[in-house]
């Protein structure tokens, strides 16, 4: 997983030079914040991902010479059909274009849209892998 | 209800019975169906906004024209940008992704099937807010794509379909935001045995890339809009001159997220043709890791290019921008340099996603020839705002959208089991290309002799008729090919010859499993020992060698 890590710190690595570059040569505030911000981006995703991997097992998509069975068992839950994504999207829109329309539609959509989480979570919650 | 995918085995337990009709759509977590919800959506904005587009140039055909009023014309060209950028090329990329990219990598599905879903359910709801603009009584949105402060601000723009836009534009990015992080993550952690970084297809790299970008940008956007609608209604002055505000700081903000946004659309359709010019070209790509880096940095570089969009303020570092807008140049000549050894001395089959390749080729080369021109302050000092910018920006996008029409034609076999019509395909080809140069290119001299650009109308004294008439009457012939390519969408979805797994003689994973695959993707894989695993499937060591010998 290291190499994953590495597109993050080369991220990382991009944005501290270009925005130390824009910084001596502008002195310009909002970009040299962004630039920053993105380096900053990539330091967290890239070390996330990077201690991850120091202590995992080398996985099979890593090694060149792995073959497909090498891979056998499950590789992860995979709901099939889940209502509560549409919920969500739903509610979710309609509480910000209650901020078009005024507070009262604000709060019917956010009321919706706690429901709609609700549901969602409970659903993450009772699905597990068989054998664990 | 959830399964557990197993890694692919030949033997399948039958398919689990779920919901029939509309309510599996509305349910659905399966990759392959958001990806083509996402698909047959954009492709709709795509519609709509070109309309707008046709309204546009009809109202422009000849001097003092009056087809719409000057406030209507507004929206008119807002929504036709907006639909096309937050609707239609940055959705149309990801839904393709969500189809392609778990099957380039082996995968069963993306990494959170629930909240893939989500993001394309808020993408079509914020995208019919958006437009819902034009059904209130003050109008839809008219402040143009990229809503200038203080323009954009309660005092010009007063009315509930401007909030409507940016509601919507920070609903939509909110969708793309998930969907970057949804195929980050499958790419990192759902790649089969074997499918090591180095051995990822390019538009898998591609889209990885891109993932990235959005993820650094959209934030970003999604800040400013925020900030704009507290402007507009809380009382806040973040971009208001007047109340100590910096009017500036909304084009700084917004175009860190609008130039690195021309490149999350771009290498999408880099990627697809880059699928496409090695299959049709019977040779495996040329300099794989070379076009892996010149993605990399293309999506670096376009990071420190966004002020070029500000020259003309004379508040900006010009020389900074400059030199890295004319950098960016370099890593994406490298990739015409590897798409062009691609094709050197390869059996080449022009079948219709390889001329649409091929024409993105030609069509984004131009649109590129004239950004190198106006990287250049001086030249930009005096085109900035004219046809010339709109001509380069149409050249530059309709490269893409051709890049998408190639990828469209390539996977439409896997996604469907039917091929699209190949005559019909060749006259959308036909009409779309030559559309694209007669609507455009005159645009340029327009630019030139200094038509300014977002005019609802001119005088017949500017001299601007004729060329504009010119204009119209190729994004008429545009418009023919896009009837064409729904015309064989339509037919070729009930009537299409069947495909079969591996119509084009493909070399990335997805075409080592059936047409259309199958719930979790595969019922067993390739061994996978390079970037084109099927290819190696189907050409074993040696037995070309043997096959040249029997020529000979």
């Amino acid at each position: 997983m290291k190499n994953e890590a590495r597109v993050f710190f080369a991220v990382a690595a991009f944005f501290v030079v270009i925005g130390t570059a824009y910084w001596l040569v502008s002195y310009e505030q909002a970009g040299s914040v962004m630039l920053a911000a993105s380096a900053a981006m990539g330091l967290v995703t890239g070390g996330s991902i990077w201690l991850l991997a120091r202590h995992a097992p080398p996985r099979t998509e890593d090694l060149p010479d792995a073959s497909i069975a090498d891979g056998d068992g499950p590789v992860d839950v995979f709901p099939l059909h889940s209502v509560w994504p549409f919920a969500v999207g739903l509610s979710a829109t309609v509480m910000a274009s209650g901020f078009a329309f005024g507070a009262w539609l604000v709060v019917i959509g956010a009321a919706a849209l706690f429901l709609a989480l609700a549901g969602f979570v409970r659903e993450t919650r009772n699905s597990t892998v068989p054998g664990e | 209800m959830t399964v557990t995918a197993e890694r692919p085995t030949p033997e399948r337990d039958p398919e689990p019975q779920g919901a029939t009709g509309i309510l599996r759509w509305v349910t659905t977590t399966d990759h392959k169906q958001i990806g083509l919800s996402y698909i047959f959506t954009a492709i709709g904005f795509f519609c709509m906004g070109g309309v707008l587009a046709l309204l546009i140039r009809t109202q422009l055909a000849q001097p003092n024209e009056h087809l719409v009023d000057p406030q209507t014309y507004n929206e008119f060209f807002t929504m036709h940008g907006s639909i096309m950028i937050y609707l239609f090329a940055v959705p149309f990329a990801f839904g393709l992704a969500n189809y392609i990219v778990p099957l380039q990598i082996g995968a069963p599905d993306m990494a959170f099937p629930r909240l893939n879903a989500l993001g394309y359910w808020l993408y079509l709801f914020g995208g019919l807010t958006m437009i819902s603009g034009f059904l209130t009584a003050s109008g839809a949105a008219s402040f143009g794509w990229f809503a200038y402060a203080p323009l954009s601000g309660a005092v010009y723009s007063p009315g509930v379909g401007p909030d409507l836009w940016i509601i919507g534009v920070v609903v939509t990015s909110t969708a793309g935001v998930m969907t970057a992080v949804n195929l980050v993550t499958t790419v990192f952690m759902l790649r089969a045995p074997g499918m090591t970084m180095f051995r990822m297809p390019i538009y898998t790299w591609n889209m990885l890339v891109t993932s990235m970008m959005v993820l650094l940008t959209f934030p970003v956007l999604t800040a400013a809009l925020v900030m704009l609608f507290t402007d507009r209604h809380l009382g806040t002055h973040v971009f208001d001159a007047t109340k100590d505000g910096t009017p500036i700081l909304w084009q700084h903000m917004f175009w860190f997220f609008g130039h690195p946004e021309v490149y999350i659309i771009a290498l999408p359709f880099f990627g697809v043709v880059t699928e496409v010019f090695p299959v049709f070209s019977r040779r495996p790509v040329f300099g794989y890791k070379s076009l892996v880096f010149a993605t990399l940095a293309i999506g670096g570089l376009s990071f420190g290019v966004w002020a070029h969009h500000m020259f003309a303020t004379g508040v900006v570092e010009l020389s900074f921008f400059s030199l890295m807008s004319l950098l960016i140049a370099v890593p994406t000549g490298i990739k015409l340099f590897t798409w062009i050894g691609t094709m050197w001395g390869g059996h080449i089959r022009l079948d219709t996603p390889m001329l649409f390749a091929i024409g993105m080729l030609v069509v984004f080369l131009l649109g590129g020839l004239t950004g190198v021109l106006q990287a250049m302050a001086p030249v930009d000092f005096s085109l900035t705002d004219t046809y010339f910018v709109v001509a380069h920006m149409h050249y530059v996008i309709m490269g893409l959208v051709m890049g998408a029409f190639a990828g469209i034609y390539y996977w439409f076999p896997k996604m469907t089991g039917r091929m699209l019509n190949e005559r019909w395909g060749k006259v959308h080809f036909v009409a779309f290309f030559v559309g694209i140069n007669v609507t455009f290119f005159v645009q340029h001299q327009l630019g030139l002799d200094g038509m300014p650009r977002r005019v609802a109308t001119y005088t017949a004294k500017e001299g601007w008729g004729t060329l504009n008439l010119i204009s119209t009457i190729g994004s008429y012939i545009l418009a023919v090919g896009v009837l064409a390519f729904l015309w064989n969408l339509v037919t070729s979805l009930r009537h299409g010859a069947p495909a079969g797994d591996d119509p084009w003689g493909g070399q990335t994973l997805e075409w080592a499993t059936t047409s259309p695959p199958p719930e979790h993707n595969f019922d067993n894989l390739p061994p996978i020992r390079s970037e084109r695993p099927v290819w190696d499937l189907h050409h074993p060591p040696g037995a070309d060698d043997a096959a040249a010998a029997e020529q000979r």
